[in-house]
């Protein structure tokens, strides 16, 4: 019996002494954050999260829209097909817009998921300096790259609402007031400056990809344009533009501009800040968004450009043509083999060649054809007779298996020659900002002859339109220049609905509208999100919200 | 001597007369049919006395014609029968007063008459009084206090969820824990044939001794146990078929033409469907293109189910044995879904000496689960319900030899296809659960002490398999034409994929115990000292891969490549460890005054320092009242009345997440996320702010009630009142904070409190009529609960505010009806602007004159779940039937036919939207639907588009959940056993039983136990069975 009591007592003493390390278990499914600063292999994995913000407010991400809109669907350039929730948010806030609300922001309001990021870089930015014990070089270096992401996420948020809530480090309390417009800029210059002189101009091989000088100090030239710092735009675009490595320029424009969407490791010379992927990841999926319906039947072609953007490019020759013969009913082949290379690097229309087939657009067509407001999704059809080509991979033969991979380049240099131009006119340097403009266009061998005053701005404005059509930027452009209540409110654009007539086709202009477009004063300022309003007491809504 | 030989003379006469005349037989059975041996059988004033035969057979003599025999047996009540010139059939009735039956509680068992916290418990007998199934549904109503809740009725998923009075925690899991045998483990998956009893323990006197996982309550499951006696033999099967018990009606082709062409004119577009076309889908269409098929139907048939099960148990006074082997199997009343499940156990009780027990219990069992590839399981993505419900009506079902189907706002949908071409998804569990339990008696130190170890443990492993295959399919597509059919492919896309993954857990529980129990005159002392831990060790890996070269193999070696898609593989693993020590102290005096104080000292892994360790204390009285001189005998009637009180406090950790307390970083995503050096590569970001102070919820409960007999036990009263404190509830901040702050601040901290107050009524009724035995039961009970502190946004306005309102409250805007001209509704404040007549005109609550859905909600309708339920049930026996049957009943509950999508908000669904999503219509919503010759329509406005203001949570779409429902009905009857006996059995019984056989309530169209989005939910299923007990 004794033996037993033995047993018994032990097992009590057992389970009393054994309690503590018991309970103590190393986690198996996460990592304590210090241990993230111990080597800079794990510091870089830390920073690539960072990285990933980069492209989400771009065509690729879906940052800026929860479905992945392109903001290009909100003015004259493009149309979706869709009206109905998801797809059909750029039709729902152009016909509707108190579609857009302070509560409901439809993406339009980037304010959560940007002050997220935000913190995320201010929290990389405090473990820094708290556990990291590189060499100066190599914390400048982190610094830099973060404080770039937080420039550019302060960018994004001041591109929507213009005045914000600056974070230079982590929160402390719930309630901080709003800073000036001027404080909000002067905050993204500080943060570039310090990129800019924290960078270096070329990573070594091994840790290409990441952020650059040059990039810097691109970004700047774009974020100054919108603060109006005309004189800091030319000063960062010159910079870039004449920034060297080993004494050999960096940045060029690509030769074809076709190609100008390429990676800079791929011996593309204009592409100055990217996000590259890679199958199996990281991909994107916007082949399968925006390919022609007959490349995966029912998929696809959610946006397609307008006849007036198509009407926008000049001829290969220059100048425009006379499109008043399709602004009715003909059985003329529109003049799109004459047009300039950018429109066949951007826009997929009836006959273009398109893996190895025509392309279809016809009615009953193999990509086919639909009547915008007919039906809530058009399932791979266009609405205007065309179909978006720039940044579509050709090289995918089956989108439906496949994901896509072309890199995001969110700045390439012709952007920058853009803000220079506009920036150097607006400090009345007509010199500087015709020789950009010629720049632009000498490469897709456009004639230019210099232009002056208001002439000298329609000429940017046009150049801007057409070399970075589709890009992001059309949309912010109208806002920045006060030109969207005109260009966008009122208004409707068209496409061209094309019918097959025995071995004829027959062109017919169509309103691809259905309806007025609207642009409020309001849409100059987007709303503060309602919950921020309602717990932080030191903030109020913004004026017409 | 004379004298002494008449004597002898005499009795040797009167024993011949008596001998030749009254030779009594009969036959005793127990109160189920079977043959009950052993019972002492005496004949009344004479010291005459036989015992039953293993065949429950008797044969008895008696001096007098009119002998009353006298039957007793331990356990049954005894009684006594008038002889006559038949054979008697004489049925023992179970002695059950309530006072000596013994309820099982943490860590041991009590006399119901000593206990003292509230407690309800149902046994085998009661259990299975319903149809065979999952095991929550067989016990529903039946224990007052536990709040079930059947929300679909896929095979093998179907189990109702559980809680105990309600919920009291706004954050964490009100689920109760589930101890199986002492251990913690779940039994939804038990062959209902092998439970003995469940009790639930409600108040802190009764759960303090679980801790700090014992706030919600807990469930007591104990399996059978081999008793002494000869071997018996048990066999039992049934067989079930079943059916939706409500699904809603859609329309059918030509019915949708019309609604839909109807539609498109209300909202100026041309008609779609021509005559012509709707005459061919009503006459056939010799081309084949239009057709006329009800999608709904076609994907639902009948449902069976079979069980069956062989028990063996028996024993000597040293070792008993049970042994249970079952089976059971569930074809789902939707093609290709089914479940099956293998049950074993084995629990062997030995007396090695005579202070050494030793128990052996081990329990195992194999589910799988089959299912397409395209989900049954509610509000998955385009899921087959969601598909039926979707596809169009005049398609006919086949179109050129390839399944026909439509595309929706979304995917293409084809049901037929989708159910029988997709693939598969196949998930296979096993679980074998062991415990090996040492018992000592120490006499030798004191009277009335043990000692006992137990050991388990449980060992599970999961596996699922997903195959999804291409097909392709016919696509009806409709213009003013016509129609026209489009060969492509199903939604699965053109490459097969092939996921499989895989999980183990493994659990160790260890218990030590020293227990004290001892009478001293009229002082009943015991006691019990226990240290517990346990710990669960898991992991999993997952993998998918897409691209294989034969169908025929959906094996992973002969894919071809990892999809392109998130998670293509991944895998972890985790520890949880628990430790606890439990006290508990009983004294009784004079079995009168009652007294226990419990507690656990509890530990949880998932906090540090001094929020480690924590005691949960409970103490509770009793007053046995009517022992008192002054009430017994006193009151006519009254047999027994009992006062009871608890107060104690009891923890909840289960909304905690582990490592809080630790600031960590986690993967981005499964895949690299970022390309650096032209290499793909992996990024980390940080989790949550850690949170060293976390600590865990506590919930004070006080509990009063009565328990009282009347009449010898023919009527039962038993109230328990109680009021629960739920304080340090775990809040999340999130809605609290400025989004500016990005997120930057713990996300839970213990700032909650909530309270919540009910009771449970229960009244019994027992009566015999000769062989005429009856009993009913009827239950009710009420709970409600109340914020007491909820974070809230500093700026909130007051009618939002949830302070002093109930849990789980819906909110939405307040609908005042529809527009009837598009004046009224251009001068009415809109959200969206746009509104027209048929539109829903909602209430500005704030008055500001402007309509925005932040400002303008308020709290609108109750929780799902229902405050008030209630149960009545019913028994019969007569001679060889019985019968039984249970309503169940629940009220206080309202749901939502608009759907809420988490990180979206709320939203149409397709009981809410004619034609969502491009789908087809429910008829009762079209057929109400406001159209100008519709005024008085109770829907809004008829439309083939989304209508964005009446999307929107709002009074309009709230319905009653209040329902009555038959939920069981059981017929039996037992072959007389001269019939058994012929086929070698000791007794067979046949019996009819049924569930959800009707309900009543207000919206006639969906289960009212449906979940809250309804994109497509696998309905509840209405079950006939039929089932043999034999038992040799």
């Amino acid at each position: 019996m004794k033996k037993y009591l033995m047993a018994f007592l032990s097992a009590w003493t057992l389970g009393l002494g054994a309690c503590n390390d018991f309970l103590d278990p190393d986690p198996t499914d996460r990592l304590s954050d210090k241990l993230f600063w111990e080597k800079e292999a794990s510091t870089d994995l830390y920073l690539n999260s960072l990285y990933t913000y980069i492209p989400s407010y771009g065509n690729f991400g879906e940052a800026q829209f929860n479905d992945g809109l392109l903001t290009e669907g909100m003015t004259g350039m493009l149309k979706y097909g869709a009206y109905s929730a998801g797809v059909g948010n750029a039709n729902r806030i152009v016909f509707n817009p108190y579609f857009v609300t302070a509560d409901q922001s439809q993406g339009l309001v980037i304010w959560p998921t940007s002050y997220n990021r935000i913190r995320r870089v201010n929290e990389f930015l405090a473990g820094l300096k708290k556990y990291a014990s590189y060499p100066q070089e190599v914390n400048d270096r982190y610094e830099g790259q973060a404080r770039f992401v937080r420039a550019f996420l302060y960018y994004q948020l001041l591109l929507r609402t213009n005045t914000v809530i600056i974070y230079d480090d982590l929160p402390e309390s719930n309630n901080k007031p709003l800073s000036t417009e001027e404080a909000c800029w002067n905050f993204v210059e500080q943060d570039l400056d310090y990129a800019i002189q924290a960078l270096p101009a070329k990573w070594p091989e091994n840790a290409n990809g990441r952020i650059t000088k040059g990039a810097a100090y691109a970004l700047k030239s774009r974020a100054m344009l919108v603060a109006k710092r005309w004189a800091k735009v030319v000063e960062a675009a010159n910079a870039v533009i004449q920034l060297k490595d080993n004494g050999a320029l960096l940045y060029d424009l690509n030769a074809d501009y076709k190609n100008a969407f390429k990676s800079y490791f791929q011996g593309n010379p204009e592409a100055i800040l990217e996000f590259r992927y890679q199958l199996p990841g990281p991909y994107h999926t916007f082949d399968r968004k925006f390919a022609p319906g007959g490349d995966w039947a029912n998929n696809g072609g959610a946006a397609t450009p307008t006849q007036e953007m198509v009407e926008e490019y000049e001829l290969a020759t220059g100048g425009k043509p006379n499109w008043s013969e399709w602004h009715g009913t003909t059985n003329e082949t529109p003049p799109y083999t004459l047009l300039e290379p950018r429109f066949q690097a951007s826009v997929l229309y009836n006959g273009a060649n398109w893996k190895g087939r025509k392309i279809e657009t016809f009615v009953d067509g193999k990509d086919g054809y639909v009547d915008y407001g007919n039906q809530a999704l058009t399932y791979g059809k266009t609405v205007t007779g065309y179909y978006l080509r720039k940044y579509l991979d050709e090289s995918i033969s089956d989108i439906s298996t496949t994901y896509s991979a072309q890199p995001w380049i969110e700045i390439r240099l012709a952007e920058v020659y853009l803000n220079l131009a506009e920036a150097a006119a607006k400090l009345n340097d007509e010199a500087a900002a015709n020789d950009a403009i010629r720049k632009i266009r000498n490469r897709v061998g456009l004639p230019y002859t210099d232009q002056s005053g208001d002439a000298l701005f329609t000429a940017i404005r046009h150049e801007r339109k057409v070399e970075l059509a589709f890009e992001g930027f059309h949309y912010w452009d109208l806002r920045r220049w006060r030109v969207a209540h005109q260009e966008l409110n009122n208004v409707r654009f068209h496409g061209l609905k094309i019918t097959q007539q025995g071995a004829n086709l027959r062109y017919e202009y169509v309103d691809c509208d259905r309806e007025d477009r609207k642009f409020p004063e309001r849409f100059y300022n987007f709303p503060i999100p309602t919950t921020e309003i309602a717990n932080n007491v030191s903030i109020s809504q913004i004026n017409l919200w | 001597m004379e004298k002494h030989l008449f004597l002898i003379i005499l009795c040797v006469l009167l024993g011949r007369v008596g001998y030749s005349q009254q030779e009594i037989k009969g036959i005793v059975t127990d109160e189920t049919g079977h043959a009950l041996p052993g019972v002492s059988v005496s004949v009344r004033a004479s010291n005459i006395s036989v015992t039953t035969n293993t065949e429950g057979a008797f044969t008895i003599s008696s001096p007098t014609k009119q002998a009353v025999l006298t039957f007793s047996y331990v356990g049954y009540k005894t009684l006594e029968r008038q002889a006559g010139t038949e054979p008697l059939t004489v049925r023992m009735e179970p002695d059950e007063t309530a006072l000596d039956e013994v309820v099982v509680v943490g860590y041991g068992t009590q006399k119901k008459s000593s206990l003292t916290g509230s407690v309800a418990q149902v046994n085998a007998t009661e259990i299975k009084r319903a149809p065979m199934g999952n095991i929550t549904h067989m016990i529903t109503g039946r224990l007052p206090g536990l709040v079930l809740k059947q929300s679909g009725g896929q095979p093998g998923a179907d189990a109702s969820s559980m809680n105990i009075r309600g919920a009291s925690s706004f954050a964490s899991s009100n689920n109760p824990v589930v101890i199986v045998d002492g251990v913690r483990r779940s039994f939804d998956q038990l062959n209902p044939e092998e439970i003995e009893s469940i009790s639930i323990l409600k108040d802190a006197s009764a759960a303090a001794v679980y801790g700090l996982q014992a706030a919600a309550g807990v469930i007591l499951v104990t399996t059978k146990r081999g008793s002494m006696g000869k071997p018996s033999i048990n066999f039992n099967t049934s067989m079930a078929m079943n059916q939706n018990t409500m699904f809603p009606e859609f329309l059918n082709g030509p019915e949708y033409a019309y609604w839909y062409n109807k539609a498109r004119m209300l909202e100026g577009k041309d008609p779609l469907f021509s005559n012509a076309s709707i005459r061919k889908m009503l006459e056939g269409d010799p081309e084949g293109k239009w057709g006329n098929t009800n999608w709904v139907d076609e994907i639902f048939q009948t449902g069976h189910s079979q069980n069956y099960g062989v028990t063996v148990d028996g024993g000597t006074e040293k070792l008993k044995y049970y042994f249970f082997g079952g089976y059971y199997n569930q074809d789902g009343n939707v093609a290709h879904t089914s479940f099956e499940r293998y049950n074993i156990r084995s629990n062997i009780n030995a007396t090695i000496t005579k202070d050494l027990d030793v128990f052996v219990g081990i329990g195992a069992r194999k589910e799988s689960r089959n299912a397409p590839t395209f989900s049954t399981e509610k509000n998955e993505w385009n899921n087959i319900f969601q598909q039926a419900m979707r596809a169009h009506p005049y398609l006919p079902k086949t179109y050129n030899g390839l399944p026909t189907g439509n595309i929706t706002n979304g995917p293409l949908v084809s049901p037929i296809a989708a159910l029988d071409q997709s693939g598969f998804k196949r998930n296979f569990a096993e679980a074998i659960e062991s415990t090996l339990q040492i018992n000592l008696k120490m006499p030798w130190v004191t009277e009335g002490l043990s000692m006992n170890v137990m050991g388990s443990y449980d060992h599970r492993t999961a596996y699922a398999k997903a195959f999804q295959t291409p097909f392709k399919m016919a696509q009806g597509i409709v213009t003013a034409a016509g129609i026209s059919y489009n060969e492509v492919e199903s939604s699965i896309g053109q490459l097969a994929k092939l996921a499989e993954n895989t999980s183990r857990r493994g659990f160790l529980t260890l218990q030590a115990s020293t227990k004290y129990n001892r009478s001293f005159g009229k002082h009943d002392v015991s006691g019990l000292l226990l240290y517990e831990q346990y710990r669960t060790n898991s992991n999993e890996f997952s993998i998918s891969t897409q691209g294989l070269d034969f169908l025929e193999l959906p094996e992973l070696d002969f894919a071809n490549e990892l999809t392109a898609a998130a998670g293509a593989f991944g895998g972890s693993s985790s520890v949880v460890p628990n430790a606890g020590f439990v006290g508990r102290f009983n004294y009784a005096y004079a079995q009168k005054y009652l007294l226990e104080i419990s507690g656990r000292y509890d530990a949880s892994y998932k906090f540090i320092g001094n929020k480690r360790w924590s005691l949960f204390p409970a103490v509770s009285l009793g007053w046995a009242i009517s022992e008192e001189a002054f009430l017994k005998d006193k009151i006519s009637g009254l047999t027994y009345l009992k006062l009871r009180g608890s107060a104690g406090k009891l923890g909840n950790d289960t909304g905690v997440n582990a490592y809080t307390f630790l600031s960590t970083m986690a993967l981005l995503s499964s895949e690299a996320s970022v390309v650096i050096g032209n290499e793909p590569r992996n990024a980390y970001i940080t989790n949550a702010l850690s949170n060293p102070d976390l600590t865990w919820e506590t919930a004070t409960i006080y509990n009063g009630g009565f328990e009282a007999n009347f009449w010898d036990q023919k009527l039962g009263l038993e109230l328990d009142w109680f009021y629960k404190v739920t304080d340090d509830i775990l809040e999340s901040q999130g809605g609290t904070f400025a989004p500016s702050v990005g997120g930057y601040y713990p996300s839970v901290i213990n700032t909650g409190k909530a309270d919540n107050r009910g009771f449970e009524l229960t009244v019994n009724h027992r009566h015999a009529l000769g062989d005429f035995h009856y009993g009913a039961q009827f239950n009710i009970s009420w709970y409600r609960n109340r914020y007491l502190n909820i974070r809230e946004s500093a700026n909130i306005q007051d009618h939002l505010k949830r302070n002093g309102r109930e849990m789980n409250e819906k909110h939405g805007l307040v609908a005042l009806g529809i527009f009837q001209t598009d004046e009224e509704a251009q001068n009415w404040p809109s959200i969206f602007g746009g509104n027209r007549a048929g539109d829903i005109k909602y209430l500005d609550v704030n008055g500001d004159g402007k309509l925005t859905y932040a400002d303008d909600r308020m709290w609108i309708a109750n929780s799902n779940v229902p405050q008030l339920n209630g149960s009545f049930s019913m028994f019969f026996d007569y001679k060889n039937f019985d019968c039984s049957f249970l309503f169940q009943g629940a009220a206080q509950a309202e749901y939502a036919l608009s759907g809420y999508y988490p990180g979206i908000g709320y939203d149409n669904t397709e009981f809410t939207s004619p034609f969502f999503q491009l789908g087809n219509a429910p008829k009762y919503l079209v057929e109400n639907s406001w159209t100008p010759d519709n005024r008085d329509a109770k829907y809004p406005r008829l439309s083939d588009i989304k209508v964005q203001n009446n999307k929107w949570a709002s009074t309009l779409w709230i319905v009653d959940g209040s329902f009555l429902r038959l939920k069981t009905v059981q017929l039996g009857y037992t072959l007389p056993l001269q019939v058994a006996k012929r086929v070698g059995a000791q007794s067979i019984r046949f019996n009819v039983s049924g569930g959800n056989i009707f309900t009543w309530t207000e919206f006639p169209y969906m289960d009212p136990e449906a979940p809250d989005v309804s994109n497509g939910y696998y309905p509840q299923q209405r079950t006939w069975l039929l089932g043999i007990d034999v038992k040799f």
